[in-house]
């Protein structure tokens, strides 16, 4: 599969879910290796995502993968 | 993010070797035997006839950059700018060997605590309890300072027949992992999470929250948006706090501290074990946790009364055995000492063999 | 905090023998708001009894998933100081060693941007920094790393390994323990800051079974230096020791497995029936050497209770040669992610998986052969599970 193309079915899955699952990367990678990529292309493209700002890591006791947000925790920095 | 400076990224540590002392350099992997001194001084001995003088002091593991710049003064003036942390958060310097005693004098005028090697008991390995985390079921920091400011002449200079290793975690989920611990303080929470009605619309992710819990005691409540709690089904470890800060279950009565004896990592003479409960709860009392340090003291005071030489508390105990245990430290035996988790089971005598106290 | 701003309760905690943490963020609070404020909130959690922290997830570095931990207080309007109090985990150098340099370094980046406290050192091992704000984040990230300093682990990943001083000051060391440590950790930065795994994943490594690094209470992967031949003696210093001790109670009579023997002049030793637990060696140092065959007993599975209960690691390879560069341990390690990554469910741990699916699942995607080593016993239920390959 093509990289862009990678990346930008792995965006619209996280932002899909947003608020409703937590997706980690295992997830993500089992639901697009079904529609064709590779592992290592799923990788490459979350990684891609995660460098460039669009996509963070969130930990809440496992790993997950969400689209940048203020947490339900979070105070505004004095 | 193309106009900014290239960050630096996936460098791991320094490797040690920028850091290590050259007597320790040259004879590495050479070393042929150590002596205790003292409480706080040992010397290695390397085949090529080289000394390694080592002196160890405690700290308080929660420390300030100028307590760490401090240590650094004592490196520079005695150690050659070279120090080390051990994996139980004391500091080692290494001294030549006509610097051994003035390090030692200057440091004790400092007011630090020199010792902690050999049999007594050393720094206590604990967590971050009200000081960072957001689980805990007690302090942490505070808890060990009250302990072993009553305990703190067997890290200087009382012994006992063989290591008693104290650590403690904040709540069952140990991040300190002080399940084989002679002595593990572990803090308790005893009533489940409270929901937030007000907040937990907004706060949190339902879902996930309910995937959160590993004993399945959440339910949903769409009703409300929220969920549900199955009380009786709760162990209290606050994975669901975690995950949705609409779920406290920091409590003032219901949270304090057990005590789990008789752990050990060492293999020597017998197998690693877990530490075993002892005391089911007592309650938070800072700023002292009396009843805590009263019991810690006690059950260190039976061992080293009972104990044979170089026997673990867990060995003595065994010895002993687990009957004798309870009459000799007059801790009474409860429900809750009997184990109905996952590995109960194992844990049930199978044999009309034992003492009666 | 007390409506003068007085902390009584802690204030006590300034008295007593034992070094006070107290004083040490007395210390910080002179420099700085958050140290302050931290104090002030501890006080309050002291008189509540309940901690005042909120778990905050999302906080990190640009592309790492670990190595900040993010907290908020509840109370941010009383004590805005601490409305963020995010956690630095910096990767400590393999055996904690450190120059007055290279410290006073880092605590001048800590005092720029932190709360000047700082953990020497975390559970794991990390060099904890505790206490800033999201914004700083980045600019300490910039700082350490240009001092060579990088972030630890945290989340669904490789955790920070640690390990022991090995051969840098231990003479029953028998692995470069250090060594070891240091080159797995740079093998592994991939696995260390992009968390891909079912959950967290620990090493450790422990140069004898003596195991200062407690690998097999808390870490997944534990390795534990040993031997293979027979233990070194020096007779005459066993003569030695025998002035300060009695050497029939106080070694021989607590040796596990009766494998030795003292007359008075000669000490026996039956290497056959030693399982190298240490002790006599401990007892003796001057007299008593492990062998020269070294390696490592690579055992798996050892973690804190959460979820299922705590466990301890078992052996999965009962001896490995470990030399640079330890592509052998690398393998074994990447072939049991493998298996994990295949098989594990969220926030399983490698050995509750292994429970879960048995060790022949292990076994057979690792490659490693089933020897006796592995089990205290065999199974005593009949209930074997046969595949159709065994019964062809």
């Amino acid at each position: 599969m093509d990289a862009a193309e990678v990346q930008k079915k792995v965006y619209e899955m996280v932002e899909k879910m947003q608020g409703k699952k937590k997706l980690k990367p295992k997830d993500i990678s089992n639901a697009l290796e079904a529609e064709g990529a590779t592992k290592e292309e799923v990788k490459a493209a979350l990684r891609e995502l995660i460098d460039g700002g669009k996509l963070v890591y969130s930990y809440f006791g496992g790993t997950a993968v969400e689209i940048p947000h203020t947490e339900g925790s979070a105070n505004p920095q004095s | 993010m193309a106009d900014k400076p290239k960050r630096i990224t996936d460098i791991g540590a320094p490797h040690f070797s920028k850091f290590l002392p050259p007597v320790i350099a040259k004879n590495y992997g050479k070393w042929k035997y150590h002596e205790v001194i003292d409480k706080g001084t040992m010397k290695h001995v390397s085949e090529t006839g080289d000394e390694l003088y080592t002196v160890r002091i405690a700290t308080p593991r929660l420390v300030s950059t100028d307590y760490v710049r401090e240590m650094c003064a004592y490196a520079d003036k005695f150690s050659g700018g070279h120090l080390r942390w051990t994996t139980r958060h004391n500091v080692e310097f290494f001294p030549a060997k006509d610097q051994v005693e003035p390090l030692k004098t200057a440091l004790k005028k400092d007011g630090h605590l020199v010792g902690g090697i050999g049999y007594g008991i050393s720094n206590v390995v604990h967590t971050q309890g009200w000081i960072h985390c957001h689980t805990p079921a007690t302090d942490a920091s505070g808890v060990v300072k009250a302990v072993m400011d009553e305990l703190h002449e067997y890290f200087t200079t009382k012994t006992l027949p063989a290591r008693v290793r104290i650590a403690l975690a904040c709540c069952l989920n140990m991040c300190g992992a002080v399940h084989c611990s002679d002595i593990a303080i572990l803090g308790i929470h005893r009533k489940p999470p409270k929901v937030n009605e007000a907040t937990i619309a907004n706060q949190c992710e339902i879902p996930t929250t309910i995937a959160s819990c590993p004993t399945g005691a959440i339910a949903p409540n769409p009703a409300a948006k929220s969920v549900k709690i199955k009380e009786e089904r709760c162990m209290y470890c606050g994975n669901c706090y975690t995950m949705c800060p609409s779920l406290p279950l920091a409590d003032a009565h219901g949270d304090g501290i057990s005590i789990y004896v008789g752990g050990k990592v060492s293999n020597a003479r017998g197998v690693p074990r877990m530490s075993k409960l002892a005391i089911p709860f007592l309650p938070n009392n800072p700023p002292r946790w009396p009843e805590v340090v009263q019991a810690v003291k006690h059950i260190v005071e039976v061992y080293a009364k009972d104990a044979r030489k170089h026997e673990r508390m867990g060995e003595w105990i065994e010895r002993i055995g687990w009957e004798r245990f309870f009459k000799l430290t007059g801790i009474p035996f409860t429900y809750q000492h009997i184990d109905d988790f996952t590995f109960a089971r194992d844990t049930f005598r199978m044999t009309p063999t034992f003492k009666w106290e | 905090m007390s409506k003068d701003g007085k902390t009584p309760m802690l204030d006590d905690l300034e008295k007593g023998a034992w070094p006070s943490f107290v004083k040490e963020i007395k210390k910080a609070a002179v420099k700085s708001n958050t140290a302050k404020d931290l104090l002030n909130i501890l006080e309050r959690s002291y008189r509540d009894k309940v901690t005042h922290w909120k778990h905050g997830g999302i906080v990190g570095v640009l592309g790492y998933g670990g190595g900040v931990i993010g907290r908020y207080c509840d109370l941010p309007e009383e004590y805005p100081g601490v409305a963020h109090f995010h956690t630095v985990r910096i990767n400590q150098p393999a055996g904690n060693y450190y120059t007055s340099n290279a410290l006073r370094e880092l605590m001048d980046i800590w005092d720029k941007y932190g709360s000047g406290l700082t953990n020497m050192h975390g559970s794991t091992g990390d060099l904890v920094l505790l206490g800033t704000q999201t914004d700083k984040l980045e600019a300490i990230f910039a700082e350490t790393t240009a001092k060579g300093w990088d972030l630890g682990g945290s989340g669904s990943c490789l955790r920070t390994p640690s390990c022991c001083v090995g051969n840098s000051r231990c003479e029953f060391s028998n692995i470069d323990s250090m060594e070891i440590c240091d080159t797995l950790t740079h093998k592994f930065q991939d696995e260390l800051h992009r968390p891909a795994f079912p959950y967290k994943f620990k090493i450790k490594v422990s140069g004898c079974a003596n195991d200062c690094t407690a690998a097999i209470a808390r870490a997944d992967m534990s390795i534990i230096g040993t031997w293979r031949d027979d233990i070194r003696i020096d007779q005459a210093e066993v003569k030695n020791c025998s002035k300060d001790m009695d050497i029939k109670t106080e070694v021989c009579d607590m040796c596990p497995t009766h494998c030795m023997s003292w007359d008075g002049s000669t000490l026996k030793i039956n290497n056959k029936d030693c399982t190298r637990c240490m002790h006599c060696i401990n007892r003796m140092p001057k007299a008593l050497r492990p062998g020269k065959e070294k390696g490592a007993t690579i055992m798996l599975g050892g973690k804190a209770p959460i979820v299922t209960g705590a466990l301890m690691s078992w052996v999965i390879v009962p001896f490995m040669k470990l030399e640079k560069p330890f592509d052998n341990i690398e393998d074994l390690i990447r072939k049991l992610w493998e298996w994990w990554d295949e098989h594990g469910k969220n926030r399983e741990r490698i050995g509750e998986l292994v429970d879960r699916m048995g060790m022949r699942s292990m076994l057979e995607s690792t490659g490693l052969p089933p020897v006796p080593q592995m089990v205290k016993a065999p199974r005593s239920n009949p209930y074997v599970f046969w595949s159709p390959e065994d019964v062809k």
